[in-house]
């Protein structure tokens, strides 16, 4: 049963899905295309990819392209389309997208986040435009953070559709000019802590219980990032950039960048990580997948699959084996 | 005194049949019994240097010989012509590759790929490419006429100064004014060393290094002689995505009917990585319908740096490829190439 399933799904530029099988060596990856390419058409740009729930039943892919956006839902064991709705409240790319009880719960460019249910959506929170991304809680169900470009970090209460945290302003800097903080992506950490990156090179932990501004505020020069996600690792986060760098992050005082995963010829536009095993695995726009062990920094994968790719999701408890003995990997 | 006793010229001294028989390789070890000789093709040892280098002439000659005999045994048995061993032809397999006709099954997704990016719109003939050629900031003469000359080169062009703007900028304003295209050539030490091209409206941006730039009169050329027609254009040996994804680009930068009157072709051929750059006009014999062909100029070498998506945002814009701080880690093997 277990064999059949795919361990990665991957959404593309062009708006094709695809699912991944991991072997053992480079001919035994299976690799299939969730929909047609006959039957995607040029609006079906993927912008984000996420599990269902915990269970890793079902993946909700976001498509969105000029003024039509979907919602595609699959199921992850057989990987066909279950169902799928279009969502045009506000303008502009879907920045998020997640399972909220029956409902589906989306948020746009424009600032909407809205509540899905049979295809019927409510307006449930409208935040600043320029809304970059939106990241449900997986501790607390009932929590989201909101950031974007211009748009500072929010955390919002959807049963009381109520804002219960937003972030200060950094201080001003020494020649006293404002210092904004664009967000490209959030993370809930364990303890409901927040993680935020940025295209300024700019990793900030939010720490809502003590203080408005950020615990650990620390840049990165020349790096612009663009995603990030947590590590089995306590406070580690792994965040990648348009470059082509993926690090490893320590956010204990006084933050420190750790690791430098490397191969990477194009900018990394999504990561994740194996809630068990110490694996990331990242796509770029250079078309590829690579996987890379956390500890060892060794790239254990690297898989081309024709597309640029935008974003993936990975089983949590992915397990790889490497098929170094009969040599006919590496 | 006897002459019998005193050494003869060793130049002037006859042959002897039998030396040519003795002179095969026999320092090997299973002939213990006779003397070892010193071999035939190694004359370090014999002290007279004319001696030394007749001798080294004549192997030289006899190796030669043999060469062409067996070329023309080759030629008689109509043996098949070996390929040479070239870094090209040892070119490190690249999985990017794109193999057989983009009508295939396998290479679907690739054409569904080429039908929704950027340069679709091209390749249907649904614009006319318009483009901007200009300069960084105080281009000297070399660069200036370089510009002047890619203007000729590239239909529906014109070279305008950049009155200090920067590239943001002029992609607002080159896209508010139709422009398709924007050529930005840089120089440093009075020669152009980079060349940017700018996809509008919505990317993608290349950047590339530029060398060996030979202008028409360097090539002892006149202007004059290059005519208005559109010329053809010719894009050679990119194999690779990224290799196609750069032909694409550059292409889109002609005009895609080409006026066969004017019997001028571009070519931009690839080979390990560098693009070369050459006009020519070309002319038909008659006779047997061989070309001729004219070089035109100008003349030059263009190298990828980085591909990046979107239009031109250096700091914080999405690289598709970019080599600028892994070159090390990217160009792991000299047969490695990437277009």
């Amino acid at each position: 049963m277990s064999h059949a399933k795919f361990d990665v799904f991957v959404g593309t530029k062009s708006g094709l899905i695809k699912g991944l099988k991991i072997g053992r060596v480079k001919k035994e990856n299976k690799i299939k295309n969730l929909q047609k390419v006959s039957l995607i058409t040029e609006n079906d740009k993927v912008t984000r990819i996420a599990w269902d729930d915990n269970n890793e039943q079902e993946i909700l892919v976001a498509c969105s392209a000029y003024k039509d956006n979907k919602v595609k839902i699959f199921d992850a064991e057989s990987a066909v389309l279950k169902d799928w709705f279009s969502c045009n409240i506000g303008i502009g790319n879907i920045s998020g997208v997640s399972r909220c009880g029956r409902s589906i719960l989306t948020s746009v460019k424009s600032g909407e986040i809205c509540l899905w249910t049979d295809g019927k959506g409510e307006l449930l929170i409208k935040t600043d435009d320029n809304l970059n991304r939106m990241c449900h809680s997986r501790e607390h169900t009932n929590l989201i953070a909101t950031g974007g470009e211009e748009n500072k970090l929010r955390m919002y209460d959807l049963e009381m559709q109520k804002q219960i945290f937003s972030a200060k302003d950094l201080p001003h800097d020494w020649l006293r000019l404002r210092r904004c903080i664009p967000i490209s992506d959030i993370s809930f950490l364990p303890g409901n802590q927040l993680v935020t990156v940025g295209k300024y090179g700019n990793i900030h932990l939010y720490d809502p219980c003590r203080q408005r501004r950020p615990v650990i505020d620390m840049t990165v020069k020349d790096e612009a990032w663009t995603c990030l996600d947590v590590t089995p690792k306590e406070k580690h986060i792994i965040v990648g950039s348009t470059k082509g760098k993926l690090n490893l992050i320590d956010l204990r005082q006084p933050g420190t960048v750790l690791n430098t995963y490397k191969g990477f010829i194009g900018g990394v536009t999504g990561v994740a990580c194996s809630k068990i095993n110490p694996y990331v695995a990242s796509v770029s726009l250079d078309r590829h997948l690579r996987i890379h062990h956390i500890h060892t920094k060794e790239c254990l994968k690297c898989i081309y699959l024709t597309s640029k790719l935008s974003c993936l999701v990975m089983r949590s408890d992915i397990c790889i084996e490497i098929g170094y003995e009969d040599g006919t990997e590496n | 005194m006897k002459i019998k006793t005193l050494r003869k010229n060793p130049l002037s001294r006859p042959r002897e049949e039998d030396e040519v028989a003795n002179d095969q390789p026999s320092t090997s070890a299973d002939i213990a019994s006779e003397v070892l000789l010193p071999s035939d093709s190694n004359f370090n040892h014999i002290k007279c240097k004319a001696l030394r280098y007749q001798k080294c002439q004549e192997l030289m000659k006899e190796r030669a010989k043999a060469k062409k005999a067996a070329k023309k045994a080759r030629i008689q048995s109509g043996a098949p012509k070996q390929v040479p061993h070239t870094l090209e032809s040892l070119r490190e397999k690249d999985e990017t590759t794109i193999v057989g006709n983009l009508d295939d099954e396998a290479n679907e997704e690739l054409k569904f790929d080429l039908e929704h990016d950027e340069f679709a719109a091209y390749y249907k003939q649904e614009y006319e490419p318009k483009v901007l050629i200009t300069y960084a900031d105080n281009p000297n003469r070399k660069t200036r006429i370089f510009g002047r000359e890619l203007t000729r080169m590239v239909p529906n062009s014109i070279s305008l100064y950049r009155n200090r703007s920067g590239v943001k900028k002029m992609v607002k304003s080159a896209t508010a004014r139709n422009f398709t295209d924007i050529i930005i050539v840089n120089e440093d030490q009075c020669k152009p060393n980079g060349m940017l091209v700018i996809h509008l409206p919505d990317g993608p941006t290349a950047h590339f290094k530029i060398s060996n730039v030979k202008l028409t009169t360097d090539l002892k050329r006149n202007h004059k002689e290059i005519t208005e027609h559109r010329p053809e254009v010719i894009l050679n040996n990119f194999t690779t995505r990224l290799g196609f994804t750069i032909g694409r680009m550059l292409g889109a930068l002609f005009h895609y009917q080409p006026e066969f009157k004017g019997r001028r072709v571009v070519t931009f051929h690839n080979q390990r990585d560098y693009i070369f750059f050459r006009h020519h006009r070309y002319e038909f014999n008659l006779k047997n319908g061989k070309p001729r062909l004219r070089e035109l100029g100008p003349r030059f070498t263009l190298k990828l740096r980085s591909l990046q998506h979107g239009t031109f945002d250096s700091k914080y814009g999405d690289y598709e490829w970019i080599i600028q701080g892994r070159r090390h880690e990217m160009e792991t093997s000299r047969r490695k190439f990437f277009l």
